[in-house]
C-alpha cells in the first residue's frame, strides 16, 4: 500500500506540476506568515518580524529544492529534463545525428534481420503443444558413423513395447500418391502413420476424427486425413467432404478428418497439400528387419531427460544386436529433438551470419564511439559551465550519457524499419527447403532484441566518452579560450583512445573481411567443380502414368519407351533419357553381391552404391562419358540378359579398376547382372560431395513399374530448353493424357538449387563484409580526419621549418597505415582462432588459406591508404603562415 | 542561523515530528515551534528539513496534510497523524527508549 501511494502521489506531482508547486508556494508562504507573527507578537514591528522570518528561513528556493529532492519523482524530473535536453542538442547538430542515427541503422537493421531468422528457425518452439518433449528416433552404424537413418517397422515395435520413457510413439513413412477425380491430377505428399501418430503431436483434427489405432488393419485403412491446404484448394473448405471418397492413387479413400493449417508446415518443408492414410504394417515388413523405411516421432513422457532415453535406446539396440546379429548387430538408435532434427542442417550457417552481423555492429559502435568523442570533446566548454553552476559529475555523465542513448533508440527505430524490410528480403531469398523459414518474422521476441540491441549499443559506444566528459579537468576549457585564436590540442590519452578504437574497427573488418572472402572463395570453387556431367541445355520433368496405361509392367515399359521416342523426334530435340531419379534430387543406395567375393557376415558391410536405373539414352543425354565397354542399348530389355554400368569410383572400389565382364547382383534385379561399361564419376549427389561409387542398371530392365509407375524424363535441346517443353508435354499426354508432368526443372536451374544453401551464405556474407570495410573506411577516414585538425599547427611548424608537402602526406600516411597495420595484426590472431568454426561450410579452402588471408589484408590496407589520403593530402596543403598567424 | 538541527541524531526528527502532531493537528511553523518550545530550544528545525521531512512522512502514510484556516483566519496545511502513524509512533518510541536505556548502560559502566 505505502508504494502504491508514494507512486501515486509521486505520478500526481509529476503530471500536475504547476498544481504541485503553488501548494508549495503557499505552504511556506504561511510558514513566513506564521513565524512572523509569532515575532510580532514578542514585540517587533511588522517589517522587522518578517525580515527577519524570511532571514530564519533561508532561501525559499533551496527549501522548494530541498522539498521536491524527497520525492522520487524527481529523479524522473531531471531524468525527462536531460532527455529533452538531449534532443535539443541533436537537433542542434543534424549532420552528427543522421551520420550516427544511419550508422547504427544498418548495424541494428542488418542483426535484426538475421536474428529474426535465428529466432524464428532455430530458438522458437514448434507449434505443438510441450514440443520439447518430442523427438524423432534414428539409427546409425556405429562404424560407418553417418547418422539420422530411417528404423524398420519391427524396430519401432520393439521401442514401443519394451521402452519405457515414451508417453506416445508412432511411425510413418512417405509416399507421393495422385489425387485424382478432384480437379486436375495431382500428385500429393501421402504419409502413412500409425494410430498414436496425431497424439503423439497433441495435434487434433479441426473438423472429423485423426487416425486411430483401429484404422491400421487391412480392410479398414480406406479412410484419409486431409491437409487444411488440401482441403481449401479442393474441396473449398466444405464440411461435407467428410464421410465423402478421394481417389488417392486410384482407389477411394473416405475423408475422415481435416488437419488445422499449423499442421501443413509440418516436418522439415511445407507441404500444403498432403494427406495421412492409416499405416498397415505389411507382414514382409515385420519380419524384414534391415527394410528400413520408418520415420519414427515420440513424445517423451514428461521427467525424462533426452539423455536418459537415449541410454536407454542404446541399451535396446544392444538387447536387438543380440537377437538378430545379421541386421542389427552395430546398429545403434538414439533420440533426438524434432526441432533440432528440422533445423540442424540450417544451424551452422544461422550462426555464422549471426556472428557475421554481430561483427557488423560492432564495427559500427566504433564508428559512432568516436564520432561521440570529438562530441564530447568539443563541448567541453558546455560541460565545464553547467559544471560550474552547479551540475554534479554524476549528473553531466548521465546526461551525456542520454543523449547516446536517444541516438542508439533512434538508430534502432530506423534500423528496425530496415530490419523489417530486410526479413521480406530474406524470406524471399531463402533457399528452397530452408526449414520453417515461414516462422521468419518480426515478432515480439525479434522486436525487444531489437530494442535491447539498441541500448546495448548505446552504452557500448557511450560509455567511455560519457565518463570521460565528466572526468575532463573542466576549468581547464573554460580557460583555454584566452590563449588567443590555437585550438585546444586534446590530450595523449584521448589520442590513444581514438587510435585504439580504429584498430579494434579494422581488427572486426579484418575478421569479417576474411569470413567473407573464404565464403566467396568455397562457393567459387563450388560453382567451378566439374560435375561429371553437363548441365547446360538440359531440361529433366517428372512423368507420372496412370493406372489406366500403367497397369502391368510390359504396357507400362511400352508407353514409357513410345514417350521417349516421340519426344525425341520433336525439333529442337538432340537426345532424351529416362532415369528413375532426376540428378541432385537425393540418395538411393542400395548393396549388392559381387560373384566370387563371400557375403559378409553383416548385412552393413555388403557393397554398396548409389543406385539409378536409366533408360538407354542417358549417358548420352546426360553428357557422361563410357571409359570403357559400352552404353545400354534398347537390346537390354527385360527379356534379355541383365546388365549393369559401373562408375568408375565403384569399380576402383571394388573391383579393383577392371570392373568389365564381372558379375554383381542387386536386389531389385532377378539374376546375375554383367557389368558391361564403366563411365567415368558424376557429382549428381551435390558438387559439393565426392564423387559415391554409382550403379546404372537398365530402365527396362529393373524398374518396378507397379509400384512407381513414374519416371524422371531427361531431355537435351539443341536452343534454349524452355521453349520446348509445352511441345513435350503434349507428346507425354498424347500416350497418357491423364500424366501429370511436374518439377519442370534445366539442368543450370538444378545445380543452382543444390548450390542454394552456400549462395545464401556466401551472398550475405559478402554484403555483410562489404558493409563492415565501408563501416572501417569511414572510422579511419574520421580519425586521420580528426588527427589532421589536430596536427594543424605542428603541420605548420614542420613546413615552415622545410618539410614538404610529400613529407606531410606520409607523415599522415604512415599514422594510419600504423593504425590499420594494428588492427590486422589483431585481426589475423582473431581469425585464426575462429574461422575453423567456418570448416564445415567451406568447400575446397581451409579456414586458414593464406591467399585468402594475405587477399583479405591486401584488400583493407588498400582501402585504409585510399581512406587516409583525403585528410592527409589536405594536411599536406596546409599554409603554414595562416596557421602560424592565427597565434 | 543556528542550526541545531544537525545534532539531532538521523532519523529523530521523523519521531518528534509525529509526536508533536500526535496531540493535536498543527500547521508547519507550528510544528517547529513546538518541537523548539517543547525541547526548551535546543532543538531549532529550519523548513529546509521540515518541509523534505512532511513530505516523506506523507508519501508513507504515516501524517496527512489538511488545508484549514488558523485561528487568525488565515489558510495554512495542517498535518495530521493517521492510524498507521500512530502506531510507527509508537513502535519507534518504544524502539528509541530501548536504545536510549542501552546507551545509558554503557555509558554508566565506565
Amino acid at each position: 500500500m505505502p508504494v502504491l501511494r508514494n507512486a501515486l502521489a509521486g505520478l500526481r506531482t509529476l503530471f500536475r506540476k504547476r498544481e504541485a508547486e503553488r501548494e508549495m508556494d503557499e505552504e511556506l508562504r504561511a510558514y513566513l506568515e506564521a513565524s512572523a507573527e509569532e515575532k510580532m507578537r514578542s514585540g517587533m514591528s511588522r517589517e522587522e518580524a518578517f525580515r527577519a522570518a524570511r532571514v530564519e528561513m533561508g532561501s525559499a528556493e533551496a527549501v522548494k529544492e530541498q522539498i521536491r529532492e524527497a520525492g522520487w519523482e524527481r529523479a524522473i524530473d531531471s531524468l525527462w529534463q536531460d532527455i529533452r535536453y538531449g534532443a535539443r542538442m541533436l537537433r542542434k547538430s543534424p549532420g552528427f545525428t543522421a551520420v550516427v542515427v544511419l550508422t547504427l541503422a544498418l548495424g541494428i537493421g542488418a542483426n535484426t534481420a538475421i536474428f529474426s531468422a535465428v529466432y524464428g528457425i532455430l530458438l522458437k518452439p514448434l507449434d505443438y503443444p510441450h514440443s520439447g518433449r518430442l523427438v524423432t528416433i534414428t539409427g546409425a552404424f556405429t562404424p560407418q558413423g553417418s547418422s539420422g537413418f530411417f528404423l524398420s517397422y519391427p524396430e519401432f515395435e520393439a521401442i514401443r513395447s519394451r521402452s519405457n520413457d515414451f508417453q506416445q510413439i508412432a511411425a510413418w513413412n512417405e509416399w507421393p500418391l495422385r489425387l485424382t477425380g478432384s480437379g486436375a491430377p495431382e500428385e500429393l505428399l501421402a504419409t502413412k502413420v500409425t494410430g498414436d501418430y496425431f497424439s503423439t503431436f497433441g495435434m487434433k483434427p479441426v473438423i472429423g476424427r485423426p487416425i486411430l489405432p483401429s484404422d491400421c488393419h487391412t480392410g479398414r485403412d480406406r479412410v484419409v486425413v486431409i491437409s487444411y491446404g488440401l482441403w481449401r484448394s479442393h474441396f473449398d473448405a466444405n464440411t461435407a467432404i467428410l464421410g465423402k471418397a478421394i481417389t488417392l492413387g486410384g482407389k477411394p479413400s473416405e475423408v475422415i478428418g481435416v488437419m488445422p493449417p499449423e499442421f501443413d508446415s509440418h516436418g522439415a518443408q511445407a507441404r500444403i497439400r498432403r494427406v495421412w492414410a492409416p499405416l498397415v504394417p505389411p507382414v514382409v515388413e515385420r519380419t524384414a528387419r534391415g527394410w528400413r523405411d520408418h520415420g519414427i516421432i515420440a513424445r517423451l513422457k514428461p521427467g525424462v531427460t533426452l539423455s536418459r532415453a537415449n541410454a536407454h535406446l542404446r541399451a535396446l539396440s544392444a538387447l536387438l544386436a543380440e537377437e538378430y546379429p545379421t541386421t542389427d548387430k552395430g546398429w545403434v538408435m538414439s533420440a533426438e529433438r524434432l526441432q533440432d532434427s528440422i533445423v540442424k542442417r540450417a544451424r551452422a550457417g544461422l550462426l555464422v551470419l549471426l556472428a557475421a552481423v554481430s561483427l557488423v555492429l560492432l564495427i559500427a559502435c566504433a564508428n559512432v564511439s568516436n564520432l561521440v568523442l570529438g562530441r564530447a570533446w568539443a563541448r567541453r566548454k558546455e560541460a565545464a559551465i553547467r559544471e560550474a553552476i552547479g551540475a554534479t559529475r554524476f549528473r553531466l555523465f548521465r546526461q551525456f550519457l542520454v543523449e547516446c542513448i536517444l541516438l542508439g533508440l533512434a538508430g534502432g527505430a530506423l534500423g528496425l524499419a530496415l530490419g523489417v524490410w530486410g526479413v521480406s528480403v530474406l524470406r524471399a531469398i531463402a533457399p528452397p527447403y530452408t526449414p520453417r523459414v515461414n516462422q521468419v518474422q518480426l515478432d515480439l521476441a525479434v522486436f525487444g532484441y531489437a530494442f535491447g540491441l539498441s541500448l546495448f549499443s548505446a552504452v557500448l559506444f557511450g560509455i567511455v566518452p560519457s565518463l570521460r566528459i565528466s572526468r575532463e579537468q573542466l576549468d581547464e576549457a573554460l580557460r583555454e579560450g584566452r590563449s588567443a585564436g590555437r585550438p585546444a590540442i586534446e590530450g595523449r590519452r584521448a589520442g590513444w583512445l581514438r587510435g585504439a578504437l580504429v584498430v579494434t574497427e579494422v581488427a572486426l573488418a579484418f575478421l569479417l573481411l576474411i569470413a567473407s572472402a573464404l565464403t566467396i572463395r568455397s562457393f567459387r570453387k563450388l560453382t567451378s567443380t566439374p560435375l561429371g556431367f553437363r548441365t547446360d541445355r538440359l531440361l529433366t520433368m517428372g512423368v507420372d502414368l496412370s493406372r489406366s496405361v500403367c497397369g502391368h509392367a510390359a504396357p507400362c515399359r511400352a508407353a514409357f519407351s513410345q514417350i521417349a521416342r516421340r519426344v525425341a523426334s520433336l525439333p529442337g530435340v538432340e537426345s532424351v533419357a529416362l532415369s528413375s531419379m532426376t540428378p541432385m534430387s537425393g540418395l538411393a543406395t542400395y548393396s549388392f553381391s559381387v560373384e566370387g567375393q563371400p557375403k559378409p557376415k553383416f548385412d552393413w558391410q555388403e557393397p554398396s552404391a548409389e543406385y539409378v536405373e536409366v533408360s538407354p539414352g542417358y549417358f548420352q543425354t546426360m553428357g557422361i562419358e563410357i571409359l570403357r565397354g559400352r552404353a545400354f542399348t534398347s537390346q537390354d530389355t527385360a527379356g534379355a540378359g541383365p546388365v549393369a554400368i559401373v562408375s568408375r569410383a565403384l569399380a576402383r572400389r571394388y573391383f579393383s579398376g577392371d570392373a568389365l565382364g564381372k558379375l554383381i547382383h542387386v536386389s531389385s534385379q532377378p539374376g546375375w547382372a554383367t557389368i558391361v561399361g564403366e563411365t567415368n564419376d558424376a557429382r549428381d549427389i551435390s558438387p559439393s560431395s565426392q564423387p559415391k561409387p554409382e550403379l546404372y542398371l537398365p530402365f527396362d530392365q529393373a524398374h518396378p513399374f507397379k509400384v512407381f509407375p513414374s519416371a524422371t524424363l531427361l531431355v537435351r535441346t539443341a536452343a534454349k530448353p524452355a521453349v520446348i517443353f509445352p511441345f513435350i508435354r503434349r507428346q507425354v499426354w498424347t500416350v497418357d493424357k491423364e500424366a501429370p508432368v511436374s518439377d519442370l526443372e534445366t539442368g543450370d536451374e538444378i545445380v543452382s538449387e543444390a548450390v542454394a544453401n552456400p549462395r545464401f551464405r556466401t551472398l550475405l556474407l559478402g554484403v555483410f563484409g562489404g558493409l563492415g570495410l565501408v563501416l572501417a573506411l569511414g572510422g579511419i577516414y574520421g580519425v586521420l580526419q580528426y588527427a589532421a585538425n589536430q596536427r594543424r599547427h605542428e603541420i605548420g611548424v614542420r613546413t615552415a621549418l622545410g618539410a614538404g608537402p610529400s613529407d606531410i602526406l606520409l607523415l599522415m600516411l604512415r599514422q594510419g597505415l600504423l593504425l590499420t597495420l594494428a588492427g590486422i595484426a589483431i585481426g589475423l590472431c582473431g581469425a585464426l582462432a575462429l574461422t575453423r568454426f567456418l570448416r564445415s561450410l567451406l568447400f575446397g579452402v581451409t579456414p586458414t588459406d593464406p591467399g585468402t588471408f594475405a587477399g583479405a589484408a591486401f584488400l583493407l590496407v588498400a582501402v585504409a591508404l585510399a581512406a587516409c589520403y583525403v585528410p592527409a593530402k589536405r594536411a599536406a596543403r596546409t599554409d603554414p603562415m595562416s596557421v602560424l598567424r592565427n597565434e | 542561523m543556528p542550526e541545531k538541527s544537525a545534532s539531532l541524531v538521523q532519523g529523530t526528527l521523523d519521531m518528534l515530528i509525529l509526536k508533536t502532531i500526535d496531540l493535536e493537528p498543527l500547521h508547519g511553523y507550528g510544528i517547529a515551534l513546538r518541537i523548539e518550545q517543547m525541547s526548551r530550544g535546543v532543538f531549532r528545525v529550519n523548513p529546509g528539513s521540515l518541509f523534505p521531512a512532511f513530505r516523506r512522512l506523507e508519501r508513507s502514510g504515516l501524517l496527512r496534510g489538511e488545508w484549514r484556516s488558523t485561528e487568525n483566519n488565515r489558510r495554512a496545511k495542517y498535518y495530521l497523524l493517521t492510524e498507521r502513524g500512530r502506531k510507527a509512533l509508537k513502535s519507534e518510541t518504544r524502539e528509541w527508549s530501548k536504545q536510549i536505556a542501552a546507551i545509558a548502560r554503557i555509558l554508566e559502566a565506565t
